[in-house]
């Protein structure tokens, strides 16, 4: 019975051995956290809660200014890319009945809205190469050209055009994702 | 003549933000980026950590979770490895949806599920998890954790592994008393493949670095310099294969590993190369 045991134990000792070898489950954690948040860029320690636009007239433009966008506050500890993308979910009905919900488009058009980013310093350029895409996904396009550095706070301006022509004259909200990608 | 009702022309239309007051402007996510070896084929399989969510608002949050290929999101991404063939593979415990209360943590363990197949060992697969947090406002943060896959190795499998070119074994260990070691490379392609082949270690400054040397099997430079190829340069004809040797002389003391790094293909492609003094 001993020599069973010692046995046994050889044999379990050997598996161990052999199961440290490199093919073993491992796990390796090179980044802990991905950690990001939108600020006001005038006065960070508050959210950016809120890009009230109130009544706008059809087509009309309304621009982020220098005291009032976004700063996003990077606490990732990875170069990230930032990437957005922009839809209008379901709204509710409204005494107009149920609304059209707005899609984003290179331009604007009847039901289709327009939101687009830019960059760095104010003024900046909004490039049509920057226009929210309006997919689930961020797509392909970043809204820095090179990956936002660890330490590096990016701010953001938006611009957002309204539809040329509505379905409905309810309120509608535009949701647009910022998304941090390592 | 018809009418609709409620459709004369308007002269404004809204764009009020009336939900922003509750929307999400932080989010904060574990893991970050996260790298498992050794990951069975066949076997549904706990990956052993749990994707979290940390909600530090006072309200209950409910995020939502998108598993996604990353040539979805980037038009490069981590060299050495390819996008997961099916994002279905990998999933969450609890579903698509976590919820997490006011000032809490929603949690739920990553599992995977890769088919039986001998194509799947010796792979590279990047993945990432879309988070974004599921309330109305105008602006939301969202992140997408990278998680980078590699499955068991198989040294001799029965049909070409997925890649161009497949390899089998992905890895492998030299020893004091086993300096040599053969690796095949398979090309499933109808035409030449042309590749380069280099020992290589990655950039290991603090979050640039590619490819990760997991467990405690440390990078080492010396033995990057001290094991050897027998070709540097390969071409393989179609549907074919060629086997590598791979030898060294030199002998750490301690487990360490390098890397070969495979060019000319679509993607960069890695071998790992593991020395254990035992």
């Amino acid at each position: 019975m001993r020599v069973f045991i010692c046995g046994l134990m050889a044999v379990m000792l050997v598996c161990a051995a052999w199961a440290a070898d490199n093919d073993d489950f491992n796990i390796t954690v090179t980044v802990s956290f991905l950690d990001i948040s939108l600020k006001q860029s005038a006065v960070p320690a508050n959210d950016f809660d809120v890009w009230a636009l109130g009544s706008q007239a059809l087509e009309q433009e309304t621009e982020m200014g220098a005291g009032d966008h976004i700063l996003v506050l990077n606490g990732c500890n990875v170069p990230i890319d930032l990437k957005v993308w922009s839809k209008e979910d379901a709204a509710p009905a409204c005494a107009f009945g149920v609304p059209t919900a707005w899609g984003p488009t290179m331009a604007v058009g009847a039901d289709d809205f327009y939101s687009i980013w830019c960059t760095d310093v104010f003024p900046c350029v909004f490039d049509l190469t920057n226009v929210c895409p309006g997919n689930d996904l961020p797509g392909a396009t970043t809204i820095t050209t090179a990956p936002v550095a660890i330490g590096i706070d990016p701010e953001i301006y938006f611009k957002f055009q309204v539809p040329s022509g509505v379905s409905d004259g309810c309120e509608h909200t535009v949701h647009v994702r910022v998304v941090a990608i390592p | 003549m018809q009418y609709r009702k409620f459709t004369k022309p308007r002269v404004f239309a809204y764009a009020l933000i009336l939900m922003a007051i509750q929307a999400v402007f932080a989010i904060r996510v574990s893991p970050g980026i996260i790298t498992i070896r050794g990951i069975p084929v066949g076997v549904d399989t706990s990956l052993d950590f749990p994707l979290s969510c940390y909600n530090d608002t006072d309200d209950t949050l409910v995020y939502s979770i998108r598993v996604i290929k990353p040539s979805q999101v980037k038009e490069r991404w981590r060299d050495g490895y390819e996008g997961i063939p099916d994002t279905t593979w990998l999933y969450l415990e609890d579903g698509n949806e976590l919820l997490a209360l006011p000032n809490s943590k929603a949690k739920s363990m990553v599992r995977i599920n890769i088919p039986d197949s001998d194509v799947y060992y010796n792979q590279m697969w990047a993945v990432y998890m879309l988070v974004t947090p599921e309330k109305t406002g105008m602006f939301t943060a969202a992140v997408a954790p990278l998680f980078m896959l590699e499955t068991e190795v198989l040294p001799n499998p029965e049909v070409p592994p997925a890649g161009i070119p497949g390899i089998a074994p992905a890895a492998i260990t030299l020893r004091n008393d086993s300096t040599k070691a053969s690796v095949m490379l398979y090309n499933t392609t109808d035409s030449i493949l042309s590749l380069t082949l280099s020992t290589y270690i990655p950039d290991t400054e603090k979050g640039s670095a590619e490819i990760e040397a997991t467990g405690n099997w440390y990078f080492d430079e010396d033995f990057k310099n001290g094991f050897s190829i027998s070709q540097e340069i390969v071409e393989i004809p179609p549907n074919d294969k060629v086997i590598l040797m791979i030898s060294t002389d030199y002998f750490p003391t301690k487990r360490c590993q390098a890397l070969i790094r495979i060019e000319g293909a679509p993607v960069v492609r890695f071998i790992r190369v593991f020395f254990s003094p035992i």
